[in-house]
């Protein structure tokens, strides 16, 4: 590949099953280091960009490029979909197959991996009596074995309570960080995804239908100040009548002031129209709001 | 390459399948030679057994029957299984991932089975020898003559593995593959009968009816005219069955298990190195009424009735081979460019 920042490119990429045209002439570039995360919704394409990206399924039409040479055993870890685990075999068994898999004779990180996504305490349990979270975890930790060039996570965080939200989150922030692990995730939790990707792209009816920085998507709407009160209507008028563009919340004893405010200020006006102030935050554009804003519909997706 | 066969092999070795099957390759042969033991010293008396047939003649037959007959499932069960559950739980989809190529992926699955078939049978036929050896029976391999026997029924069992194996890369549902797998062993016996019904060529039969009509000829002249009426036409002999039979019979294995028994495989006199083809014992059991009645010297008068162990071996390692082939490389054809979840 030309450019060498360059991890991974699609180049018009389009993908039928008979007559149903799945992808449609997808052209994205993923960059190294980066975490590079594909947002739509339920068959939008997202997996099988994923399966492309793999190498389990061909593109009909249009090319794929790597910046790392493919046929390099290991390059490419991946979870997509369901994790790929022997259900008959325990945690470290499976991952005893994968470092034979990957042609890696010392195992002797196995309990660092196992360590690595909490399942060092399964012992002689079978996968098949893992919890779905459990599983992902094994799936994830069966996908960074040999350190990957590039990692592709089809939702990663599937099944996972919170505090395995968490951790599977900081992981790959680390696995970002420290081993600049290039990381291509999708996800329908888009807080989380928002939490995590450094880009995006806008999958929708097969095609790409923007890419986007988190910084692109940061800056791209307004911001918001929510005000909570105990006398909205005082608040209110004071503010109006300062110049500020307020309005009443939808909810009650809140007010909302758009653009970029000084808190400091809004706190000394309420003071002095003698309201008192429980809380005040910013809000931001999130990555929901520009999926809606972008394809429409409902804020999952 | 070598990685994706040591990971084949330490899967292999850590699947309980595999003890279950040493252990069936063990004990099936070892039961046929303590029942026919135990049928030689006590059965005499029940007349379970003809005197004419010798035990080892008996033996070998079974050994043999047995092995062809019983494996196939065996192998049908364990290859759809196996390699089914490295579809179903997503270890293909990880080694592709990993970057091996599809070729290595598919042809590290079909060697490793095919060597643990090879090994199974090996096992079975060494255990059947070695207890022939054992009982008051002995093992009379005709020079060896029944070793290589015994390779055409086992490059034909590779062949049954390598389809299985091949289905079970090619098709994502496990349970469908098993069905394929078993229904297509179950057929195959079937599949053999219509093979050496009509497995004789048109001038072998040809050769049967002049044989009978010289026959009733002789006997007209005898003064027995009712003969003509017996004689087979030519609609009967070249049936519709025939037409479809013969042709199987020419490309396939299926005639295999069936041709081998019928032709008293157990035959091991020194004397005796050719059998008499399909259409000859066929039709001996499908005309029993017929009041023809031909010795073997008459039979080996009709060009082409007798074949040569040999030959018919020869033949059929080489259809083995050849479909070896196509099941290999068709398999890794499709496999080439399937689109894995």
């Amino acid at each position: 590949m030309e450019d060498s920042s360059i991890l991974f490119k699609a180049t018009d990429v389009s993908k039928s099953y008979g007559g149903h045209h799945v992808l449609k002439n997808v052209s994205f570039e993923v960059k190294k280091g980066s975490i590079y995360g594909l947002v739509g919704k339920n068959g939008a394409g997202k997996t099988t960009i994923m399966r492309i990206m793999t190498g389990l399924q061909y593109p009909t039409s249009g090319t794929v490029e790597y910046g790392f040479d493919r046929k390099e055993i290991g390059s490419i870890g991946a979870l997509v979909e369901t994790p790929s685990i022997y259900m008959n075999k325990t945690a470290r068994e499976n991952l005893k197959f994968q470092f034979i898999n990957l042609g890696i004779s010392d195992d002797s990180s196995i309990d660092d991996t196992l360590k690595f996504v909490g399942l060092e305490g399964t012992g002689r349990k079978k996968a098949a009596k893992f919890s779905l979270g459990m599983r992902q975890r094994l799936g994830i930790a069966m996908a960074i074995v040999g350190d990957p060039k590039m990692l592709i996570l089809d939702e990663p965080i599937n099944g996972l309570d919170p505090q395995g939200i968490i951790q599977i989150r900081d992981l790959l922030i680390r696995l970002s960080r420290e081993k600049n692990i290039t990381i291509v995730i999708s996800s329908h939790i888009l807080s989380e995804l928002s939490k995590l990707a450094t880009d995006f792209a806008f999958v929708e009816g097969g095609r790409i239908v923007k890419e986007a920085t988190a910084e692109d998507i940061e800056n791209a709407g307004e911001k918001l100040l929510v005000v909570t009160t105990d006398k909205t209507s005082d608040l209110l008028v004071a503010l109006v009548s300062n110049g500020y563009n307020a309005e009443q919340n939808t909810n009650p004893g809140k007010i909302t002031i758009h653009g970029s405010v000084d808190i400091a200020a809004i706190a000394s006006l309420a003071s002095g129209a003698g309201c008192a102030v429980t809380d005040m935050h910013n809000v931001e554009t999130d990555l929901e709001s520009y999926f809606v804003g972008l394809v429409g519909g409902e804020t999952h997706a | 390459m070598l990685d994706l066969l040591k990971f084949e092999y330490k899967r292999i070795l850590s699947c309980k399948a595999i003890y279950f099957m040493l252990a069936f390759s063990i004990i099936c042969p070892l039961t046929v030679v303590i029942a026919m033991e135990l049928i030689s010293t006590y059965g005499d008396s029940f007349g379970l057994i003809d005197g004419s047939l010798s035990a080892t003649k008996l033996l070998n037959w079974f050994v043999v029957s047995y092995f062809y007959s019983n494996l196939p499932m065996v192998i049908a069960l364990f290859s759809s299984l196996f390699v089914g559950r490295d579809y179903k739980d997503g270890f293909i989809r990880n080694k592709i991932t990993a970057g091996h190529s599809r070729a290595d992926v598919f042809f590290s699955t079909i060697i490793s089975q095919v060597s643990v078939i090879a090994a199974m049978s090996v096992v079975y036929v060494s255990t059947g020898f070695l207890a022939l050896a054992v009982s008051s029976f002995d093992v009379n391999v005709n020079h060896g003559e029944m070793l290589l026997r015994l390779l055409t029924l086992l490059l034909s069992l590779i062949g049954m593995t390598i389809l299985f194996t091949a289905l079970a890369l090619v098709i994502k549902s496990r349970a469908a593959v098993v069905i394929l797998c078993v229904v297509f062993v179950m057929s195959f016996s079937l599949a053999g009968l219509l093979a050496t019904s009509y497995s004789y060529s048109r001038k072998t039969g040809e050769a049967y009816i002049d044989l009978c009509e010289d026959y009733a000829d002789k006997m007209k002249d005898q003064g027995q005219d009712d003969y003509d009426d017996y004689v087979p036409e030519r609609k009967d002999v070249f049936s519709f069955g025939w037409y479809v039979g013969r042709p199987f019979y020419l490309l396939t294995n299926a005639g295999l298990g069936r041709e081998f028994v019928t032709a008293n495989i157990s035959s091991m006199d020194y004397s005796r190195t050719t059998l008499h083809d399909g259409f000859v014992n066929n039709f001996s059991t499908f005309f029993t009424e017929s009041p023809f009645w031909f010795d073997d010297d008459d039979l080996a008068d009709i060009d082409g009735c007798e074949v040569s162990y040999k030959s018919l071996m020869f033949q059929y390692n080489i259809k083995s081979i050849v479909w070896s082939a196509i099941f290999a490389c068709g398999g890794y054809a499709i496999f080439r460019k399937k689109d894995l979840n």
